[in-house]
């Protein structure tokens, strides 16, 4: 089973245009990250808190309703964010070509 | 005597071998036996000859002690010995420069403990020979001379010690007795007393004050540095559903009652009482390393998504084409009508390269979705199963993979429960699959005792008895045609709907040459049954195609035998399809290289399409009535109806080693999913297409008209029927 999450992990990154990939734990804690530790460190504070902010707006409009995936698009790169109770899956990726 | 450099070897009285020994040794030794005797006197001989070097004695000493062989005769103890000694005597005596004898003596010291005086101002360890020989155990047999570096042992060791004054580092005084010595009651007595004088009558007696002078204390002040501690400013955001949930979740859990001693429980038997719904609170174990959470199955599903964002970038172009973001502008000028098909992505992976694929489905849900089951195409090939469930959106990789030990034959995905995979075996299992879980998980299994089947189920599909129920119909290479059902025991029962038998005699249709029989019996009596359609407008009919090439007309209502049979092709039939138009218009093609078009209630075929090889699979655009595609061999054709029926209007060929299986529209039409047989589904795009049509139905009929135009009693039943159905519907 580990073998076959690390294996998920290289698909991800061997995928074209990433940049890389955070995987943070529930603390907020980068626990496995394909970048430097500063960079991580960043990326998880503030996605942590932005992933908040959206549960939030996904739940206030409908209770029922729940986040499941949020894209970040920027000039240079997009952020592809998976949230989960347990932990949060980020993905940067490079999409200028 | 020779002198040779100065050394003189002088042969000499024997004396210094055996001086050492004390005349009572030798006396023992004399009595040995002859053996020791005869060493002895070897040993005498080589005693007499001595080498001296310039005025020093240079003999080697003897290899074995001559006095070994009697060591343990002659030893003693030196606690045996009686009298003590006041000195300890080294008696060196002359023989040999080695002190081999050391061992074997023993020197017995005894000193008193009043004469010990020592002076610790000397250092007594200098001069001290380490003297750890072990006496137990026998002296070394071969040996060294020792040669102690010359030091001297003072005479006289005095050692004086002297009491230094006693300092208390730690005091921990006792406060507590234990009741009955007597601190205890001494210290009982005292608090009597204590009480007495401040709480009792002691109370009142004669006072003075007095002042007294306490002593000033003297204080001192110290800095110590401690570290600063980390702070760090973190934003914490709870919004109301985070309250909310928590509340929910407390709800839920139920404290582990403690069971009071006091109270007596009268509670009704456990049977009685209405199941609880509340849990026992299992402490919520939350994942923090990368391990713990990487198991967890919302990872993969986290995964899932992700990857198929990412696949969104490299696939762009082909994504757009395939949504229908691109579309044809019907107005323009240069349109031709060319039928191309564009390629836009191949769906395979490693893990199931060179297998075969023998089924596909679609999910009726989520069109998205599609199941492909993976066997063997030859009958002789030994392959494991696999079942890749992948999404249009991640052509990369499928997003399950199950593995199963027997090939797999057909998958159907359910109506009711889109989750639910019906898969059919190479071995006759028929499973149940659950494909929301990323491991294997099954809802029902046929059994061997319902389940007679060990043939390969070529078919399988779905139906629905009513809202709720829902059973899977399959067929089977043995000619059986079966009805597996859910029971609330949550058995897979299998119960038969029919037999496919032999047909015998001269049929309608097809003229084929007739298989010359040499025995009377013949020897299948249940032909394989291939394929299986459901009829568009009547519940309980349905066809099923067989690899004799005729196609039986069965009904659920009769369960022994079939309604109607016509003789489709010369082999194997190997796929039907209706019309998404006409009702009444069945297409078949099969191993003898045609398709045939067919009309309900017609005898006769109304059209057929030649192909190169044999046609595995054929489908209707379903957004263009006139439009089919076949895949026969490695050749995809497409044929358009409307314009010509003896060549395809298109076709693409693939690698000639490949063979394509199977062949599916995607609802919008425009895309076609072709399956082959080294495991690799390809989609394309249709491009160049006539647009199509508004009166479907018409041109289709047209199309037909056009085609039976040379044989005028076709002509007529055609019409015949039509009017027959206008008036029963009017």
């Amino acid at each position: 089973m580990a073998t076959e999450v690390e294996e998920t992990i290289k698909r991800i990154q061997a995928h074209k245009g990433v940049m890389g990939v955070v995987i943070v734990n529930h603390e907020g804690i980068p626990i496995k990250s394909s970048l430097d530790n500063a960079t991580s460190v960043l990326y998880s504070g503030l996605i942590s808190q932005l992933t908040e902010k959206a549960r939030n707006v996904v739940r206030e409009m409908d209770s029922t309703n729940e986040l499941t995936f949020l894209r970040v698009r920027s000039r240079r790169h997009e952020i592809l964010i998976a949230p989960d109770r347990e932990f949060i899956l980020i993905v940067i990726q490079n999409t200028s070509d | 005597m020779s002198q040779e450099g100065g050394v003189q070897v002088s042969t000499g009285p024997s004396s210094t071998g055996t001086a050492t020994t004390d005349p009572s040794r030798m006396s023992v030794s004399d009595s040995l036996s002859k053996v020791s005797k005869a060493g002895f006197s070897f040993m005498e001989a080589r005693q007499a000859h001595h080498v001296i070097e310039s005025g020093v004695d240079f003999t080697p000493d003897d290899i074995v002690d001559p006095d070994f062989i009697t060591m343990f005769d002659t030893f003693t103890h030196a606690a045996f010995e009686g009298k003590p000694r006041g000195k300890s005597e080294v008696a060196l005596k002359g023989k040999s420069k080695s002190t081999a004898d050391m061992g074997m003596k023993v020197f017995a010291t005894t000193i008193s403990l009043d004469d010990i005086h020592i002076d610790h101002t000397q250092n007594t360890e200098e001069g001290v020979i380490p003297d750890d020989l072990d006496l137990e155990i026998a002296p070394s047999a071969f040996y060294l001379p020792k040669e102690y570096p010359v030091m001297s042992y003072p005479p006289d060791v005095l050692i004086v010690l002297k009491e230094t004054e006693t300092q208390f580092m730690f005091e921990l005084p006792c406060f507590t007795y234990e009741k009955g010595t007597a601190e205890a009651t001494v210290v009982e007595e005292e608090n009597e007393f204590y009480q007495y004088i401040t709480v009792g009558k002691g109370r009142n007696r004669k006072m003075v004050v007095e002042e007294t002078q306490t002593e000033a204390k003297v204080t001192q002040t110290r800095h110590t540095l401690a570290t600063r501690p980390q702070k760090k400013n973190a934003i914490v955001f709870a919004s109301m559903w985070d309250m909310h949930d928590t509340y929910a979740r407390l709800a839920r859990i139920k404290a582990a009652e403690e069971p009071d001693e006091m109270v007596l429980y009268q509670s009704a038997a456990p049977s009685l009482l209405r199941k609880r719904v509340k849990v026992l609170d299992t402490s919520e174990r939350r994942g923090k390393t990368f391990n713990e959470i990487g198991a967890m199955p919302e990872f993969f599903d986290a995964a899932l998504l992700t990857e198929r964002v990412l696949s969104t970038l490299e696939y762009c172009e082909q994504q757009k084409k395939f949504r229908g973001l691109v579309t044809v502008d019907p107005l323009s000028l240069d349109l031709v009508y060319v039928y191309s098909l564009q390629p836009l992505w191949t769906l395979e992976c490693e893990e199931a390269a060179n297998r075969p694929i023998t089924s596909i489905s679609f999910n009726p849900k989520n069109q998205n979705i599609m199941a492909v089951g993976h066997g063997k195409y030859t009958y002789a090939d030994h392959m494991s199963g696999i079942v890749c469930v992948w999404c249009t959106k991640n052509p990369c990789k499928p997003e399950r993979m199950y593995h199963f030990q027997d090939p797999l034959t057909s998958v159907a995905f359910s109506d009711k429960n889109p989750n639910w995979l019906g898969c059919g075996f190479a071995n006759g299992d028929v499973l149940i699959l659950d494909v929301t879980s990323y491991t294997i998980k099954t809802i029902a299994k046929s059994e061997r005792d319902t389940n007679p089947c060990f043939e390969p189920i070529w078919a399988i599909c779905w139906r629905s008895i009513d809202k709720d129920n829902q059973y899977l119909m399959t067929t089977c290479q043995d000619g059986r045609i079966n009805r597996f059902t859910s029971t609330k025991t949550h058995d897979f029962i299998c119960t038969p709907m029919m037999r496919i038998s032999t047909v015998e005699g001269q049929m309608k249709e097809l003229e084929t040459p007739k298989q010359c029989l040499k025995v009377d019996v013949p020897v299948t009596r249940y032909p394989a049954a291939l394929c299986m359609k459901w009829h568009p407008v009547i519940d309980h009919i349905y066809l099923v195609g067989t690899d004799e090439g005729c196609i039986h007309k069965c009904s659920t209502h009769y369960l022994n035998q079939h309604m109607d049979v016509f003789r489709a092709h010369s082999g194997p039939v190997y796929s039907m399809e209706y019309s998404p138009f006409m009702n009444t218009l069945l297409v078949s093609c099969g191993a003898d290289n045609a398709i045939r078009l067919w009309i309900e209630g017609m005898d006769d075929v109304i059209m057929t399409l030649n192909c190169p090889s044999a046609v595995f699979d054929i489908a209707f655009c379903p957004i263009n009535s006139t439009i089919l595609i076949s895949a026969s061999g490695n050749v995809l054709s497409i044929w358009d109806l409307r314009r010509k029926t003896h060549i395809p209007c298109a076709e693409y060929a693939f690698h000639p080693s490949v063979l394509l299986m199977y062949i599916k529209f995607s609802p919008s039409g425009d895309n076609v999913f072709v399956g082959d047989t080294l495991g690799r589904i390809h989609t394309f795009h249709l491009e160049d297409t006539p647009i199509p049509p508004y009166y479907q139905k018409k041109l289709l009929d047209e199309a037909v008209k056009k085609a039976l135009c040379t044989r005028p009693q076709l002509l007529k039943q055609l019409d015949k029927l039509e009017k027959m159905k206008q008036k029963q519907s009017g």
